[in-house]
């Protein structure tokens, strides 16, 4: 499995002389398979650079898995080059939305209406599959299997585990572990958290045992409280989570589009000086890392 | 047009009414002060998710309809999903207020409304309903999770509804009748409309695949046994006591007493339940002067 990181920030791209070692496209991940297939884990702005390297790829099909629709993950889907060649083939999956009630199909239908860009949906010249995803389902792709776990974030948010050949990887997409509403001296207090309890194990159990856990890691604790319910995690609540689901390396993603490279390694250091799980591989997400196994 | 009011000269089609009460029910608006107060509430990015879920939970259209939403087919989540405090868990405090909120606005017709059965006692009806089946399922059978006690209250009777916005002019008369004669309202609806306000709505709670549990409880809880489920008895037995306290109006006569199966459950009879509920008014009117706001 090969894995690179074509996009590692939050909310924004945000390119400049501050950004210049962890990169300032939006979130996308490359992932090739042990048998040749291409994974490819949201559609931010990265997504661009990546389509670039695949011309001699082509014709070639590709498995694009949206984890949800907010901007910073489907940014760069229009200028996904395969698009718009015949003979490619672009499979797109993710989840429906129960507040509009739409499939993943309309994720690219909106974004191309001709007031926004040139080019029409019905025009581009690739063959699109669309499928929309419920929790828990799994999708084979060649020796691949990839299965879509419901995450907490403001909108339908499935994080994505892949299993090939005896080797995994678990992407969070944008999660913020489930709290309490209640106060501990409220009647509803315990009976929220069995139902919380039994949500988190079921997170979890979803990414038990991966090789790899990418996780979104937007803030530190000192920050989490005024951004609580904003749908985000922690760089401990990551730890805690690779800790309790037994991975063995962690990577973490979604920076803040305001973070530094320096920043972001002064907070990460500080993380890991705090931490209170032995977890032997830990990093930052960079633009560019690749790691294969 | 054909309506399921019309007198027993031909058998009435149950597949019909199910269709007809199905697509009344997509237009049936909330209750415009839980409408009121939840787009003021709403108004306020972080506003509290506890009031949010006090007052959904305080409109049986609301909740019907969430729970509708989050338990179809298009988003079938590995559990059944009973309460509103679980759709918040598994959906998250942003996707349920934007819920609610998309119901809330929908383009509904108005509430049609007898004086025989007014909405607003019938609400009060079902909140009061809700709290002594929570309260029951505490003290007399020592549950621990009652929240879907609450909501099993609050839809008990959502049958009527569906019959006061279907044919307000011929359940008038049902109700009157069985004022008059003194006898079970369910037998005259049986008499005269074919099909009983339980049977209706526990054939809506089934199509739009809630909980066995719930529709079990709405369609048994009329014709309790020693059989009965806790639920059923717990429901059964809050509305009486609901109905002689005067707490809203359902549109059924007055026991002075529980069934023998009823009180062998709850191992009390009704006057003690009665003498233990004197605060009920004043949590009834509490809840609801916090949903008008
Ligand atoms: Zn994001
Ligand atoms: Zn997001």
């Amino acid at each position: 499995m090969i894995v690179r990181f074509r996009g590692v920030r939050g909310s924004i791209p945000s390119p400049g002389p501050h950004t210049i070692r962890y990169g300032g496209n939006t979130t996308c991940i490359e992932v090739w398979t042990d048998d040749g297939e291409l994974i490819i884990l949201d559609a931010g702005t990265g997504i661009f650079p990546l389509s670039q390297t695949l011309f001699d790829k082509f014709p070639l099909h590709a498995h694009i898995f949206n984890t949800h629709s907010h901007w910073d993950h489907i940014q760069g889907l229009p200028f996904f080059i395969p698009l718009f060649v015949p003979n490619n083939q672009v499979s797109i999956y993710g989840a429906y939305d129960p507040i509009t009630q739409n499939g993943i199909q309309e994720i690219l239908t909106e974004q191309l209406q001709y007031r926004f860009f040139p080019i029409r949906e019905c025009e581009l010249k690739s063959q699109i599959h669309y499928h929309s995803l419920q929790p828990a389902e799994a999708v084979q792709i060649g020796a691949a299997t990839v299965t879509a776990v419901l995450m907490n974030h403001p909108v339908v948010n499935f994080g994505y585990r892949i299993d090939c050949r005896g080797k995994s990887l678990f992407f969070t997409g944008d999660h913020e572990p489930c709290y309490n509403i209640y106060e501990p001296e409220d009647d509803e207090f315990s009976m929220y958290q069995t139902l919380i309890d039994q949500r988190n194990r079921g997170i979890i159990d979803g990414m038990h045992g991966v090789d790899m856990l990418i996780a979104d890691s937007s803030y530190t604790t000192a920050e989490y409280p005024s951004k609580k319910g904003w749908g985000h995690g922690t760089f401990e609540s990551c730890l805690e989570m690779a800790e309790q689901a037994g991975v063995q390396q962690l990577f973490h993603t979604h920076h803040e589009p305001t973070r530094s490279d320096d920043a972001l390694e002064a907070i990460f250091k500080d993380a890991l000086s705090k931490r209170k799980y032995d977890l032997s591989e830990v990093d930052l997400a960079s633009e560019g890392l690749t790691i294969e196994w | 047009m054909k309506t399921c009011m019309e007198p027993q000269t031909e058998a009435v089609s149950q597949e019909n009414i199910h269709q007809r009460v199905s697509a009344m029910v997509e237009s049936m608006p909330p209750f415009p002060q839980s409408v009121l107060r939840l787009m003021e509430m709403t108004k306020d990015f972080n506003c509290s998710p506890k009031d949010l879920v006090e007052v959904i939970e305080c409109d049986p259209v609301m909740t019907m309809k969430i729970l509708k939403l989050v338990n179809s087919a298009f988003f079938s989540l590995s559990r059944d999903v009973v309460s509103i405090q679980h759709a918040l868990v598994y959906l998250g405090m942003n996707t349920v207020k934007n819920l609610a909120i998309s119901i809330a606005t929908i383009d509904a017709l108005p509430h049609k409304t007898i004086s025989e059965l007014p909405m607003e006692k019938f609400l009060t009806h079902s909140l009061g309903t809700a709290f002594v089946a929570q309260r029951l399922a505490k003290d007399c059978l020592h549950i621990k999770d009652v929240s879907d006690y609450f909501i099993a209250g609050l839809l008990h009777g959502f049958g009527k509804m569906v019959f006061i916005q279907l044919e307000p002019a011929s359940y008038a008369s049902v109700l009157q009748q069985t004022k008059d004669k003194n006898c079970s309202l369910v037998q005259m609806e049986v008499i005269h409309i074919g099909i009983s306000y339980a049977e209706v709505g526990a054939m809506l709670a089934q199509s739009w695949q809630l909980p066995t549990s719930l529709v079990d409880c709405i369609r048994t809880h009329v014709d309790c046994d020693a059989d009965s489920s806790d639920m059923a008895i717990s429901v059964a037995a809050a509305s009486m006591v609901a109905t002689v306290m005067q707490l809203g109006i359902n549109g059924e006569v007055v026991m002075d007493e529980f069934p023998e199966c009823i009180q062998q459950r709850l191992g009390c009879d009704l006057k003690m339940i009665i003498e233990q509920m004197q605060n009920l008014p004043d949590e009834v009117s509490k809840i609801q002067s916090m949903v008008r706001g």
